[in-house]
């Protein structure tokens, strides 16, 4: 009686080990594929991932860098620092707001298109799983509306016409006295507010 | 095959076995750690328009068309706020630890959905897993109380886990390092990296300024060779258990450095490196001082109640500040806002305080090591 007590017991031991061993399997298994996800396509989130740095800036290797310009109805223009439109946000995380909205490739004021999606071509038919989503033109609406008001509350003027996002190229010189050359002006986004 | 099973099977279930005190206080610590620098909120959300909404791939937030309302960013940000408590006191123990695991997952999946993702996935990782350890059994309301939970035995697979998911991150670090070529003699990889961080994103704090003068190519190519390796080799020292604790010490001093000439600081990683100290020897010195007889006694639904009131007012007198906070963390508010010091101050403290006491560990583990061979001579003469 007492043997096969401990074989029942043995018995559910095993099984707990095997769900485990799966459960290492599947880790395994995520990790692999998020690489994969991450190598080609974007990084996907959550994922067991660091960021790897594995670029190596070189002497004169350009970076871009936005400088947000707001032009008034007097034809004054002011410098407003991204810290403070974006609500005290870090510098690496506004850069990151800028290039994926500010931009001509990705702008915020333009209906998306799915842009980013999964295709897997299963027997003879091909599945697409979309992975954005769509904003509608009440989204670009609040978005406009929010920038103008985020600007007017931080320059402190109603008149604003328009705003400029200045992406500017800058290169690195072996020169220690001036190290930092801005280069060129890549590209001028202008969102206007009538 | 059976050898091979064999031997995963020994690291898996038994390599880095824990006792159910060493695991109650990691709980605490964790829960303290939340506490004091930080638990994510994101009522912040609320002040920006969907028309940014960009969830990252695959990402729970991608079930959304844009944010969720400020009643759900009140409950889910008051929610996370609120279960670390219950977890420092170890009440209903799993159940807490697989909610706020999700919790903060679910605030994470919203707040990347600006477009930047930041890599601090262990703190909702550390409770999903250890969930499965048991680690609610010592020091616990569940341990007084409950009958159940005294049944339970610590489990050391989910420990092994952690230390395999931190592997995992670190090789997916190297890995691109190795194959972008970080180990061409003819680039510094390092140095470029510094560059851009000092110049472009103005990163010229501590010791940054000191680095520009160093022109030797070789210091710098050994700096490139000493990332890549660390993060390549971390997955080989799982095998081990203790060449895996050198290799978190070195992944220390790999931060500390980080942190002294890039301003970078990954401070959260220091939630985990902490699972793998020397806890057969924290333990006995926690117990000869009484402090585990205190810690024991603290445990009370008097106590919890205390704490969650605490943290109630703590959370409302954040809301009057206009939540443009990215967590609950009274220590950051101390440090940044009333005393107005860099955040890199307050990183620091945990840098250093984790390298302290990894180092003070390491010694006290090695001395140890060299008397017990001594002492067993003596006994068998």
């Amino acid at each position: 009686m007492a043997q096969g007590a401990s074989l029942i017991y043995k018995e559910v031991r095993f099984m707990n080990k095997k769900r485990v061993r799966l459960i290492y399997f599947a880790a395994l298994l995520i990790f692999s594929l998020e690489m994969i996800l991450a190598t080609k396509f974007t990084e996907p989130y959550p994922a067991i991932l660091y960021p790897p740095f594995a670029d190596i800036p070189l002497e004169n290797s350009t970076v871009l860098k936005p400088t947000m310009l707001v032009f008034l109805s007097t034809g004054d223009s002011v410098e407003v620092l991204k810290k403070e439109i974006f609500y005290g946000l870090s510098n690496v995380k506004t850069n990151v707001i800028l290039s994926e909205n500010f931009t001509s490739e990705k702008s915020f004021i333009a209906l998306k298109n799915n842009k980013r999606k999964l295709e897997a071509t299963i027997g003879v038919k091909k599945a697409i799983l979309s992975l954005e989503s769509v904003s509608d033109s009440g989204e670009i609406k609040d978005g406009i509306a929010w920038t103008k008001q985020r600007l007017a509350e931080t320059v402190g003027r109603d008149d604003i016409e328009r705003l400029e996002v200045h992406w500017f190229s800058y290169k690195l010189s072996s020169n220690q006295e001036d190290p930092l050359l801005r280069d060129k002006l890549v590209e001028k986004f202008i969102l206007t507010f009538n | 095959m059976s050898l091979i099973r064999k031997y995963t099977d020994r690291v898996i279930f038994s390599s880095f076995a824990l006792s159910t005190e060493a695991l109650g206080l990691y709980r605490i610590f964790y829960s303290c750690y939340l506490l004091i620098f930080g638990i994510p909120v994101v009522l912040w959300l609320d002040n920006f328009p969907s028309a940014f909404y960009n969830p990252p791939l695959l990402s729970l937030s991608g079930l959304f068309s844009n944010f969720p309302g400020f009643p759900f960013l009140l409950f889910i940000s008051f929610l996370t706020c609120l279960l670390p408590v219950l977890l420092l006191f170890g009440y209903k123990t799993r159940l807490v630890s697989i909610l706020l695991a999700f919790c903060i997952l679910f605030e994470k999946s919203f707040a990347y959905s600006l477009g930047k993702i930041d890599h601090d996935f262990l703190m909702w990782m550390v409770p999903l897993i250890l969930a499965f350890s048991n680690w609610g059994m010592a020091f616990s309301l569940d341990a007084r109380y409950s009958q159940k939970d005294s049944s339970r035995s610590a489990q050391s697979w989910p420990v092994t886990l952690l230390a395999l998911v931190l592997c995992l991150g670190m090789f997916s670090a190297g890995f691109p390092k190795l194959m972008g070529g970080w180990l061409d003699f003819s680039t510094q990889a390092v140095r470029g990296h510094f560059l851009r961080e000092f110049y472009f994103n103005e990163r010229q704090e501590l010791l940054a300024p000191l680095l520009l003068s160093l022109d030797s190519p070789l210091l710098w190519e050994v700096l490139d060779y000493a990332g890549v390796l660390l993060e390549c080799l971390f997955l080989f020292a799982l095998v081990k258990p203790n060449l895996f604790r050198g290799f978190v010490l070195l992944a220390i001093l790999f931060h500390v450095l980080n942190y002294l000439l890039l301003n970078i600081s990954f401070s959260d990683n220091y939630i985990l490196y902490m699972l793998f100290i020397d806890w057969k020897a924290v333990v006995p010195y926690l117990r000869e001082k009484r402090v585990l007889a205190r810690v024991k006694k603290s445990v009370s639904f008097r106590s919890i109640s205390l704490l969650i009131g605490l943290q109630a007012f703590f959370f409302i007198f954040y809301l009057s500040t206009g939540y443009t906070a990215l967590t609950l963390s009274p220590s950051k508010y101390l440090f940044e806002q009333v005393w107005d010091f860099s955040s890199l101050f307050l990183n620091g403290l945990i840098i250093v305080g984790g390298l302290l006491i990894a180092l003070v560990n390491a010694v006290n583990f090695f001395r140890r090591k060299n008397f017990t061979p001594k002492l067993e001579t003596t006994k068998s003469t």
